[in-house]
């Protein structure tokens, strides 16, 4: 056990898993959020379809519609850079945990009210990667939210901006 | 500072720096930004309900062509229930057209002049990729873009007929709530749900790229 920790530890400490970490997630929300920046409308469409937001007054749907991609690439920069990583990742959590769950309500919905078999609905999410099969887009979402939180419990500060202006 | 108020402060200044250049970048580029304050959902069905009742909606001013294609069509469309036409007035608060009233329109020799003019809802890709032959586009989250060239054609007009996809999609509702903004009057108004989708189902004529 106190050898596992150990590998386990110097394998953090070299730096490379939390590099690759950020070069993953910043990389793909750098991509999601590009895509919805391409679109804003199309990206407006899609959240209305969830149903969250009030129409009226709708200031909070499009504030959400404007705002949402750019902090998508906003972090994913960020994370690509190691530049404030744990805040960035944060936010990330913070936005799968708001938004997986709502894929999952919505894929169940139809489910229910086509009578389609739960593991082939496929849909456009709004995550900005088009339509999906939703089983599998929500497989990678929890993948993407376990290595946002390798990122958040890593102690390592090399290949980072931060690391090198200091 | 310990790590999880750093983590929160980090966040915050990553926060606010995302709204700060979400709201520049929407400011300042040239087409497809989102208006703050516009609701782009609104389907105007209060004004069509103020309008109503101060002049009841009606499909009584077709030209005599159009007008013999739409008893035509009434007589021998079976399947038009007076339960479902009822279904489709409480659905839409619009005038609405069915695919053989909207046959008639088409074929009626006043639309060839611009006396019907048909209004395709949808983007840009969607329009370039095919259109009801002589529909002009009017993309309602682009408005500003075509605003001008739906004026002219709505002042000359008698019937706006306003599709989309068909199916689920509400552009065509939207598009219409759209022109009541600007004035253009409810009566010329004329919905078709069946849309892009029954169109081109039926085997009707398309039209691609621009006109």
């Amino acid at each position: 056990m106190a050898a596992s920790k150990s590998i386990i530890r110097r394998a953090d400490e070299s730096g490379v898993p939390l590099l690759l970490v950020r070069l993953v997630l910043g990389g793909l929300f750098i991509y999601m959020g590009a895509m919805k920046i391409a679109d804003p409308v199309d990206f407006l469409r899609m959240i209305r379809a969830y149903g969250l937001a009030p129409e009226t007054p709708p200031y909070f749907l499009n504030g959400t519609a404007i705002v949402l991609p750019w902090l998508e690439v906003v972090c994913g920069i960020a994370l690509v850079l190691g530049l404030w990583v744990r805040g960035a990742t944060a936010l990330i959590v913070i936005m799968l945990l708001a938004f997986t769950p709502v894929v999952l309500m919505r894929a169940l919905q139809i489910h229910s009210a086509e009578g389609t078999p739960f593991f082939k609905i496929t849909f456009d999410c709004g995550c900005g990667t088009g339509v999906e099969i939703i089983w599998i887009k929500l497989c990678k979402n929890t993948g993407l939210f376990l290595l946002s939180v390798l990122a958040l419990l890593s102690r390592s500060r090399r290949f980072r901006l931060t690391a090198l202006i200091a | 500072m310990n790590a999880a108020r750093r983590t929160v402060l980090e966040a915050l200044i990553l926060g606010a720096l995302g709204v700060v250049v979400a709201i520049t970048a929407n400011a300042v580029r040239a087409s497809g930004s989102i208006k703050f304050s516009k609701n782009y959902f609104d389907k105007g069905t209060g004004r069509v309900m103020a309008a109503s009742l101060e002049k009841p909606a009606r499909l009584d001013h077709l030209s005599p062509e159009a007008a013999r294609g739409i008893s035509s069509a009434r007589l021998h469309d079976s399947s038009d229930t007076s339960a479902q036409a009822t279904d489709r007035e409480q659905q839409y608060a619009y005038q609405v057209v069915t695919f053989d009233q909207v046959v008639a329109i088409f074929n009626d020799p006043n639309t060839a002049v611009g006396g019907n003019v048909f209004v395709d809802a949808r983007n840009d890709r969607e329009y370039e990729a095919g259109h009801i032959p002589g529909a002009i586009q009017a993309d309602h989250y682009r408005l500003e873009d075509y605003i001008d060239m739906l004026l002219d054609h709505a002042e000359s007009a008698e019937k706006i007929i306003v599709y989309c996809n068909g199916g689920n999609c509400e552009d065509s509702i939207f598009l219409c709530s759209d022109m009541l903004d600007f004035e253009i009057p409810c009566d010329k108004l004329y919905l078709y749900p069946g849309g892009w989708q029954e169109w081109t189902d039926k085997g009707m004529p398309v039209a691609k790229g621009r006109e």
